[in-house]
């Protein structure tokens, strides 16, 4: 079974996720650094200082994202839903088609902008989710969901519980 | 039309049963409305705001007993057990019988004085809840047991339930001291710690001169240099005593039974409790053998069902456990648990982790003490350098490490034994996987090995550091619908 990714819209999502995150949470430091450094050090270092650190951040956000979305892949096989992702840190789950208890679908205010859906497959082993999908289109999160539960009704005959 | 089942209610004495727990409940809940009341200097001033606290407090207990015993009806209908209690918010529960991982019956002493009993109904994702069912005569309590079971699909328990049970193991009141010594390490560091600590402050740094600071200072200018050991076996005394109490406390008479359909246990001194668990349902069975007891001979079992255990005396998390179990009855008190389990975990050949687990845990136990070793070595120069024998010991205790672990994957379950002073063997039973992780971190990446995490219904069992083709196999092979499950045997 060929792996599948996700949806081309999702490396937008994530980029603008990350960016926002590094303008809401990094550069306010940053700049609150350079204010410091200011007493110390001359207008131009300091300039240079936060344009260069703020720079690499917004590099890394917008890189990180286009390699956790070139690693991620999933597929529904035979047997199980299995996902794979993750840059520094690989992260492999299989989920048995007749474990799945429930399969959600989920948009955030930004994923609704941008018609995006995240699903979530979930089974007797926790409070969360075992399998999350972040980025697909609102049609393909609809039929998935509706083709894993699907299987894992068809796959059930005994749930582990 | 199926025939309407009629209504059950709690015995009228549930509402003093209840009564004590509840208040205790509420003065636990307002103990900050409380302190200020007992705090005060003329204790025998009590006016109108202390009046009404009392009564708030002391009335709260008592009215919810008396609102639980008067709204709380239950039967068993179509199959199904259905709760429904409450006043202001009115809550209906019904339950299948089928879900349900396990059933307890408690004796507390106030139940023993007015001849009832607790039934505990654990299902799965969901914490015990205690007290729902709470004042039942034990006949009653046996019936809907018995009507439990009929639900489940199985034929009714005789009354003399005794007769076809057979007892693995009981647990004798030596057995359950040397629990209570061996119990906790970290309680005996942190109680001789407290105790050392007061001491200084009493003895050096207390301003005031009350008549305990001066019995302290009374007691170090008698005992000289032997003041500071003298606290430490205080604290050592202190925690044994506090130990033993709980352990007898909590495990008095503890049985351990295998009944037709699954293990009980039955424990308690005062509160007398009697968990029953259905072998279909056991999800992992876990022997714990921290370094005092594995020395006395002895580990700790606990079975795990998908219910969600509560923590007991910080003792346990699991639904049922064994405290004392000795080395040769492990394997007959795990097979109570999981009777298909072929193999002693204890006497069979273990699979080693990879090879290259053993670099990883070097190369992480070694950065993580690089910093301390760093900073030790340029403050305390030349003798700081004295750290870098942290990295020799480090080199040491992983080799050990990595030698205490192993797995193994049989027809039936997946087993995984790790840890130098603290042993921990876990077994899964094979049909209740729920999901696979494989993790890979950087370091691992690099040594080509992966971690695999199987995950149960509310439990899970880690597989040492595999290398990466063989994690990948067993991932695949775990698959519950898998036509050829390959095992390690």
């Amino acid at each position: 079974m060929e792996l599948q990714r996700l949806h081309p819209r999702a490396l937008s999502f994530w980029r603008v996720q990350a960016v926002i995150a590094v303008v809401a949470g990094i550069l306010p430091m940053v700049i609150a650094l350079g204010v410091v450094l200011n007493q110390h050090l001359p207008v131009a270092a300091v300039v240079a200082f936060v344009g260069l650190f703020s720079g690499l951040s917004l590099g890394l956000a917008m890189w990180i994202p286009k390699l956790s979305y070139d690693r991620f892949r999933y597929a529904v096989r035979e047997n199980d839903f299995y996902v794979e992702r993750g840059v520094l840190l690989k992260r492999r789950t299989a989920i048995p088609l007749s474990r799945i208890q429930h399969v959600d679908t989920h948009q955030g205010p930004l994923e609704q902008l941008m018609r995006l859906s995240q699903l979530h497959v979930f089974t007797a082993s926790g409070m969360s989710s075992d399998g999350c999908l972040p980025g697909l289109s609102r049609e393909m999160a609809d039929d998935l969901r509706d083709r894993l539960s699907q299987l894992g009704n068809d796959a059930a005959q005994e749930d582990g519980v | 039309m199926s025939e309407v089942t009629p209504w059950r209610r709690l015995h009228p004495a549930s509402v003093w049963v209840n009564a004590l727990p509840r208040t205790l409940k509420s003065i636990a809940a307002m103990w900050w409305l409380l302190i200020p009341l007992f705090a005060q200097e003329n204790t025998a001033r009590v006016g109108a705001i202390e009046v009404v606290l009392i009564l708030v407090v002391f009335g709260t207990g008592l009215f919810s007993s008396f609102v639980h015993y008067s709204t709380l009806r239950y039967r068993i209908h179509e199959n199904m057990l259905e709760i429904r209690y409450g006043l202001l918010h009115r809550r209906s529960r019904r339950l299948d019988p089928v879900r349900i991982q396990n059933l307890e019956l408690i004796r507390n002493p106030l139940h023993k004085m007015s001849g009832l009993v607790e039934l505990c109904v654990e299902t799965a994702g969901e914490a015990r809840e205690e007290g729902l069912l709470s004042a039942l005569t034990e006949s009653e309590a046996l019936r809907l047991k018995s009507a439990i079971e009929v639900a489940r699909g199985r034929s009714a328990p005789e009354a003399e339930e005794d007769s076809a049970d057979n007892v693995v193991l009981t647990v004798s009141p030596m057995e359950l001291a040397a629990f209570g010594i061996s119990t906790s390490i970290r309680s005996y560091l942190v109680t001789v710690a407290s105790m050392i600590a007061l001491g200084f402050v009493f003895v050096f740094d207390a301003p005031e001169t009350s008549a305990a600071t001066e019995l302290v200072r009374q007691v170090e200018s008698e005992l000289g240099g032997l003041f500071f050991p003298a606290l430490i076996l205080l604290g050592v005394s202190l925690t044994f005593v506090t130990s033993v109490i709980r352990a007898v406390i909590r495990h008095w008479g503890h049985r351990l039974v295998i009944s037709p359909d699954g293990l009980r246990t039955e424990e308690g001194l005062f509160t007398r409790r009697n968990v029953e668990i259905p072998h279909k349902k056991v999800q992992v069975v876990r022997v714990s053998e921290p370094f005092l007891r594995r020395l006395m001979g002895y580990g700790t079992m606990s079975v795990e069902t998908a219910g969600l255990g509560s923590v007991k005396e910080g003792v346990f998390s699991a639904e049922t456990a064994v405290p004392m179990v000795a080395r040769d009855e492990m394997l007959p008190a795990m097979k109570s648990a999981l009777p298909k389990l072929g193999v002693d975990p204890w006497a069979v050949k273990l699979h080693p982790p990879a090879q290259m687990a053993l670099r990883r845990l070097r190369v992480v136990g070694l950065l993580r003490a690089l910093p301390a070793v760093v900073a030790l070595s340029l403050l305390f120069f030349p003798w700081g350098l004295l750290s870098l024998l942290i990295g020799a010991w480090v080199w040491v205790i992983s080799a050990w490490e990595w030698r205490c672990e192993g797995w193994r994957v049989g027809d039936d379950y997946v087993m995984v034994q790790r840890g130098i002073l603290l042993r921990d063997t876990r077994v899964l039973d094979r049909r209740k996987v729920q999901a696979l992780h494989l993790h890979q971190g950087p370091i691992m990446s690099l040594y080509g090995i992966a971690r695999l995490h199987i995950l149960a219904a509310d439990a899970s069992v880690s597989l040492p550091d595999l290398e990466l083709h063989e994690a990948e196999a067993i991932m695949a092979a775990l698959s519950p619908r898998s036509e050829a499950l390959p095992t390690s045997a």
